[in-house]
């Protein structure tokens, strides 16, 4: 082997490993679906973590039987102060986005039931390019 | 020179020795992990109406440590993790919970009636109060504790209109006085840290 040949082999192998390890890794997915009890008629947020293995996407939209209104909400603390802000849409990078208490979240507006602990539900994601994720979501102890 | 070296070394050790022994026999003391209020402030009095229609005043509670918090039912976010953490505490205190009452305050009395607020506060713990009352008794609760609410218009959004407000979770003593306050996320071993230490 030539020493360009070696050199082109080692580069080809060192890229090979940096986009396995920056890039995310098997399928897209939607783990940790979760949401928190609520009273009909009242709101709740469901929480979940997505892993983007690639291309960059965006999550358009949200929808569920669940509630009179689903929206994607940002948390934002400023000065111990809450406000709570409708988001358009959200960058999907590759590797993990997440949806947590405190900052990005679904809003369920206008539960059509109670929502208590062990209780089922769905919810469906919809990315610009991976498409529709329906999201099997458990009520958890509040 | 060898006996004044000898000297020095000998009361060096001597230092070092009581410096050890000083650190062991007085413990450091232990220092709270809130925003502690030095002095504390005498907690202004509250009172609201609670889910069974009946008049709430802060006072009826010295003796006991009142947590408590602003929020409102339609905030599915700052405010229900701040309560789920609460219950957390109250878990953690044991026996000691009966000693601790959690008050929950709405910034939102349009949306929120004080059955619907203790409905919604005993998801967490049936022992937790929601309080309401008319927006002037309100105002005075919140301008007597520095509470920054405001609504916000989203008109496209089916929320109607969110509320900005403080998220800061307020400790009053057993002596009726503001003594400590922590910042949103705050873990929750610190809190029970520090009302272990106002039990003593």
């Amino acid at each position: 082997m030539s020493r360009v040949h070696k050199f082109v082999f080692f580069a080809v192998f060192a890229l090979v490993l940096v986009a396995c390890s920056t890039g995310g890794s098997g399928e897209f997915q939607v783990n940790d679906v979760w949401a928190r009890p609520g009273l009909v008629g009242g709101n709740a947020a469901v929480f979940f973590v997505i892993n983007n293995p690639g291309p960059d996407d965006m999550l358009l939209s949200v929808s569920s039987e669940i509630a009179s209104a689903v929206e994607m909400h940002m948390t934002i603390m400023q000065d111990d102060n809450m406000q709570m802000v409708p988001q358009v849409n959200v960058p999907v990078p590759i590797g993990e986005t997440i949806f947590e208490p405190g900052g990005l979240h679904v809003m369920l507006i206008g539960l059509k039931n109670d929502l208590k602990p062990g209780d089922t539900f769905t919810v469906t994601l919809n990315f610009e390019k991976a498409g529709d994720r329906l999201l099997n979501v458990t009520v958890r102890e509040p | 020179m060898n006996t004044k070296v000898t000297w020095v070394g000998l009361i060096l050790l001597v230092l070092i020795g009581a410096v050890i022994a000083m650190a062991f026999y007085f413990p450091k003391t232990e220092s709270y992990r809130g925003t502690l209020y030095d002095p504390p402030l005498s907690a202004p009095e509250i009172e609201l109406t609670q889910g069974d229609g009946s008049r709430y005043r802060l006072s009826k509670n010295r003796g006991d440590i009142v947590l408590l918090f602003f929020g409102y039912t339609s905030c599915p976010d700052v405010c229900p993790t701040t309560l789920s953490d609460l219950k957390r505490v109250m878990e953690e205190l044991g026996a000691n919970a009966e000693r601790v009452q959690v008050i929950f305050v709405t910034v939102d009395p349009e949306r929120d009636t004080p059955q619907k607020l203790q409905e919604y506060v005993s998801i967490f713990n049936p022992s937790f109060i929601g309080l309401s009352g008319s927006m002037q008794e309100l105002e005075k609760v919140w301008g007597n504790y520095g509470v920054y609410r405001e609504e916000a218009q989203f008109p496209n959004s089916a929320t109607g209109y969110l509320v900005n407000h403080s998220a800061r979770l307020y400790v009053i003593d057993q002596d009726g006085n503001l003594r400590l306050s922590y910042s949103f996320g705050t873990p929750i071993d610190d809190i029970v840290h520090d009302l272990k230490m106002l039990f003593k």
